[in-house]
């Protein structure tokens, strides 16, 4: 997922820049995420939680 | 009468009030200052002495005449980047927004100025307020007052610097994963990041919607509790404003501590500088000499901070972004699109979950404040580094290191008011935060006098 080729075209085809100078950065905050996801497996039923929304109230009145 | 560049603005409010202090006096005394120390601090981007000279002799005469506005009456505050100004460029630390001048002024700029409180201009932060360090490759990097080698926290660099070396009264902040606190607690001021949607963020450029706070910053608690009181409020152009009675934020200001239960999340503890540690033990010392009760609490949840908090910022800054980075992509420095750019890499579901994970979070915190009043951590696990040369690597680094610690109250909406704790052994200031329930500002403030009362940081850099 983190792959260097693999960065630079998902970037390039959401139009987006590709600067190889970015790359490592890049890599280093994916991996991050990476990482810290693990800490998701403590809590296996995460996926009934109602996610919280920028959906207000006051749009449904 | 003592030297004004360190008084409070509760201080200096009784001075002006009664006739012995003169704004335009005071205005001009911290513009010595600034022109003195902020070629080397770098506090402000766009100081705006001739603005702040005009309003502050506007005030004068009001004041003369018998025309006192209240305790803000010619107070001079420095305004985050972030927050738009009227007619005054406003970069968000930015080179993207570097011509940019507002058409009208942010709802909280709005109101400070509305009190009477002079303006002296936008200060300084790191770039998009998306960065802990205070680094800026356009308009300057901002340096700790305590020692010009090292940091002084971002992003709201130049209110949390221009506070500590006496260049500002009060300043504004603004806070998305610790933007307020962390430079606070870098240099040794007060820092107050709010309930979320308890001020209006109305004219507050976005970093991360779901997550952004405006927010006080000053050199006391009652200036923040003060500085609040004029801040909060409904207002139906933020579609997150709350629609809740403000209280009387200075009325519980000299309760003091006694029976006021504490938990220490064990999650706070782990992978403490040892310094931070240390100070963090005697202050756990000090608050229960003062009457609190402490436990040490387990509130596994926190754990998915850090996840969430990357997957919720660099999603919504990307998306912020998005055209701009297409177009505009030399306009960032690399620290900060790299760190957008992830964002535009993220899978949906990854920040749907992330979005899951804050509901988890805030029902455990909501279970814990049932059993305590307030929650306690050091601001920021480590102690103040000094500036790298690899300023890129280390801007991501100190995000990593700080996240887990500040995160947790954004993602949670909750309040948290970051305090001085103490110096390391290098001299630096260290801080640590209240955290509340919803809305329990004024109990922060309360818990936050009374800590300050035991004066955390021994020595000052009035000299």
């Amino acid at each position: 997922m983190n792959d260097t080729t693999l960065i630079q075209e998902r970037l390039h085809l959401q139009g987006l820049p590709v600067y190889p100078s970015d790359i490592a950065y890049i890599q280093s905050t994916l991996n991050t995420l990476l990482h810290a996801q693990n800490s998701l497996l403590a809590f296996p039923n995460i996926n009934t939680e109602v996610p919280i929304t920028v959906v207000e109230k006051r749009l449904l009145q | 009468m003592t030297d004004i560049s360190y008084l409070t603005a509760s201080e200096l409010g009784s001075f002006i009030k009664s006739k012995q202090l003169s704004p335009v006096e005071l205005t001009k005394h911290i513009f010595k200052r600034i022109d003195q120390a902020d070629p080397t601090l770098h506090t402000y981007i766009t100081p705006t002495k001739e603005i702040a000279l005009k309003q502050a002799t506007m005030a004068e005469k009001d004041i003369m005449r018998g025309d006192y506005k209240g305790p803000l009456h010619g107070i001079p505050i420095g305004i985050k980047d972030n927050y738009a100004t009227k007619g005054i460029r406003t970069t968000d630390g930015s080179k993207l927004f570097a011509n940019f001048i507002p058409e009208q002024n942010a709802t909280t700029v709005k109101k400070l100025l509305g009190a009477g409180s002079i303006m002296l201009g936008k200060q300084n932060m790191h770039e998009l307020a998306a960065g802990s360090t205070g680094t800026n490759p356009y308009y300057g990097t901002t340096r700790n007052p305590w020692n010009i080698r090292y940091m002084p926290g971002g992003s709201s660099s130049g209110g949390a610097a221009s506070l500590a070396a006496g260049l500002a009264v009060l300043t504004t902040g603004s806070d998305t994963f610790g933007s307020i606190r962390l430079p606070a607690a870098m240099c040794g001021v007060y820092g107050l990041k709010p309930t979320y949607g308890l001020i209006s963020t109305f004219g507050v450029i976005p970093t991360a919607w779901s997550l952004d706070t405006a927010g006080p910053m000053a050199r006391s608690v009652s200036d923040l509790a003060l500085m609040l009181q004029y801040m909060a409020g409904f207002d139906g152009k933020d579609p997150a404003s709350l629609d809740v009675r403000i209280p009387n934020y200075m009325k519980n200001l000299h309760k003091g501590m006694n029976g006021v239960k504490i938990g220490i999340p064990t999650y706070y503890l782990r992978g403490l500088d040892p310094d931070v540690d240390k100070l963090f033990q005697q202050a756990i010392h000090t608050l229960r000499r003062l009457g609190a009760e402490i436990k040490e609490m387990e509130i596994p949840e926190l754990e998915m901070a850090t996840y969430a908090g990357y997957a919720i910022v660099t999603g919504e800054a990307s998306t912020f972004h998005y055209e701009w980075l297409k177009e505009y992509s030399e306009d960032y420095s690399v620290d900060i699109r790299s760190f957008f750019l992830s964002g535009a890499l993220t899978a949906a579901p990854q920040y749907v979950r992330a979005q899951q994970a804050r509901r988890k979070m805030v029902k455990a915190l909501k279970q814990a404040f049932s059993d305590v009043d307030i929650l306690l951590g050091p601001t920021v696990p480590m102690t103040t580094p000094a500036y790298r040369e690899d300023w890129i690597e280390q801007n991501l680094e100190v995000v990593r290191k700080s996240m887990p610690f500040t995160a947790p109250i954004n993602l949670t909406g909750i309040p948290s008011l970051s305090v001085p704790m103490g110096l390391d052994q290098r001299g630096l200031p260290v801080g640590m935060q209240f955290m509340g329930n919803h809305l329990s500002e004024a109990l922060l403030f309360q818990i936050g006098k009374a800590w300050e009362n035991t004066v955390p940081l021994k020595t000052t850099l009035m000299n």
